[in-house]
């Protein structure tokens, strides 16, 4: 109970730090998606299995949290939770590469899936554009963030998985 | 045996992740279509979520303060720089257009003198050059033989009387001003009553103040007469304005007068003068008739016209 409460508390600090504060460095109203980052990184940390339920909460979280298509962002994060759980035995977890790589390719994954569910919706919209002002700067910022925020949430993971 | 009961576990886990991610699936379908109501609210998020977003807020707001504070300094350091130019500029600029404003105030009055002086030939030049040592005494202009200047021709600005040319090239020449010791013009005094002949001359003492000379000690001149050109010696026309009278005095043998002349011309401002090239007799004025006097009025044929028709 004291680490899934650690861990909500954590949630609610990244998402509220994402939220509050890197709107400071929006670029024409794209900032980085740190949950994102957060869902790979324990995916990485732990299995399939626990990273895909990580992706759930976080994903159902910030569904609630922003108000946006209740389950877009669950359905999302659950799928590269499970995903980067797959291979959390087969890759070093110190690497500097892993967590960089993987948010570019976790960027895109997330970005096309919910395109494709916003067509699925009756959205439409110019692709190219989106690529162009919404995904680009979304990776790079991305790609930024990567790695500090591995190093934090293994830091996490450290301090409770003792509890 | 414990093997296959593992194997048998993972799939049975993955079955039950694939369920439920089919079931998000159909969630957002749902809950776009707003046929679902969850039981954990937005509301409830939102206001679990207000208190920390608070407190980031605020410091957000303190980082942001302090990085606009620093781009502000940056951008006023930048903008001064771009100021200080900009005022540079601007102030070559008005200088440039005062000048042109000045410019264009003397050849105003020098045009306006040369519609009104329809007896002389004028030809406008630029003072180019000033003796430096003895600057108020010799000028240059840039005009010269090439646009039909002479030796002898009188300088003018609208004011009155400045030289008369002594040294002409082709593009160029020198006038000796009316200030230099060296120059004489035959002089009168304007009021109609006095007419008092004199000869105006550079005053070596007082280079300012050029004097009239041979003028008679019972003569009437007084102070603030007006002194024009007389016309004798053919060099300078009748009517230039030279100045006024400033002081009288006795002369050195007691028979004759000196009076001191402020000149109509501001030595000290000459920039643009006119060269008389050629000049002749002013037009005459139109005769206007006299007032009929009553009672004398004549027809046609001399005989005089009663009132009354008596």
């Amino acid at each position: 109970m004291k680490k899934f409460l650690a861990w909500l508390l954590f949630v609610i600090l990244v998402y509220a730090f994402q939220s509050s504060f890197m709107p400071l460095f929006y670029f024409h109203g794209i900032g980085p998606d740190l949950l994102l980052l957060v869902t790979g990184s324990v995916g990485f940390l732990t299995d399939r299995n626990k990273g895909c339920f990580a992706g759930f909460l976080f994903g159902l979280f910030e569904d609630l949290a922003s108000g946006t298509f209740l389950g877009i962002n669950t359905f999302t994060k659950m799928i590269i939770g499970y995903v980067c759980g797959i291979f959390s035995k087969r890759v070093l977890n110190d690497s500097f590469g892993l967590p960089v790589v993987a948010s570019v390719l976790n960027t895109v994954f997330s970005f096309i899936v919910i395109e494709i569910i916003m067509l699925l919706l009756g959205y439409s919209f110019d692709w190219l554009a989106h690529f162009q002002f919404k995904l680009a700067p979304l990776i790079c910022y991305n790609l930024v963030f990567a790695w500090p925020v591995h190093c934090i949430v293994r830091w996490m993971w450290n301090k409770t998985s003792d509890m | 045996m414990s093997k296959i009961r593992q194997n048998h576990d993972s799939r049975k886990a993955n079955w039950v992740l694939a369920a439920v991610a089919v079931g998000v699936f159909l969630l957002i379908f749902l809950a776009a279509r707003g046929t679902l109501n969850p039981v954990l609210t937005n509301s409830t998020v939102i206001s679990a979520l207000a208190p920390f977003q608070r407190a980031i807020s605020w410091v957000e707001a303190k980082v942001n303060g302090a990085a606009t504070f620093v781009w502000d300094v940056t951008m006023v350091y930048y903008q001064n720089n771009e100021l200080r130019e900009e005022v540079l500029a601007l102030r070559q600029q008005n200088l440039q257009a005062e000048e042109y404003v000045a410019e264009n105030i003397r050849l105003r009055e020098m045009l306006h003198y040369k519609q009104s002086a329809v007896q002389f030939d004028l030809l406008p030049a630029k003072v180019i050059g000033r003796e430096s040592a003895t600057w108020t005494s010799v000028i240059s202009v840039n005009r010269g033989t090439s646009d039909g200047v002479a030796v002898n021709m009188p300088v003018i600005t609208e004011k009155g009387l400045v030289g008369v040319v002594t040294e002409v090239t082709p593009n160029a020449a020198q006038v000796q001003l009316l200030l230099d010791s060296r120059f004489s013009v035959g002089t009168l005094v304007q009021r109609s009553e006095s007419r008092v002949a004199g000869i105006v001359q550079g005053n070596p003492s007082d280079a300012m103040l050029p004097q009239m000379i041979n003028i008679p000690r019972n003569s009437d001149i007084v102070e603030g007469d007006t002194i024009v050109t007389s016309g004798f010696g053919g060099v300078f026309p009748k009517g230039l304005m030279v100045g006024s009278v400033a002081s009288i005095k006795n002369d050195n043998g007691g028979l004759l007068d000196i009076a001191y002349l402020y000149t109509s011309v501001d030595f000290q401002r000459l920039e643009d003068v006119m060269i008389i090239t050629a000049s002749r007799e002013a037009p005459p004025q139109p005769l206007i008739p006299p007032e009929q006097t009553p009672g004398t009025e004549t027809d046609k044929a001399g005989n005089p016209i009663n009132e009354g028709g008596k």
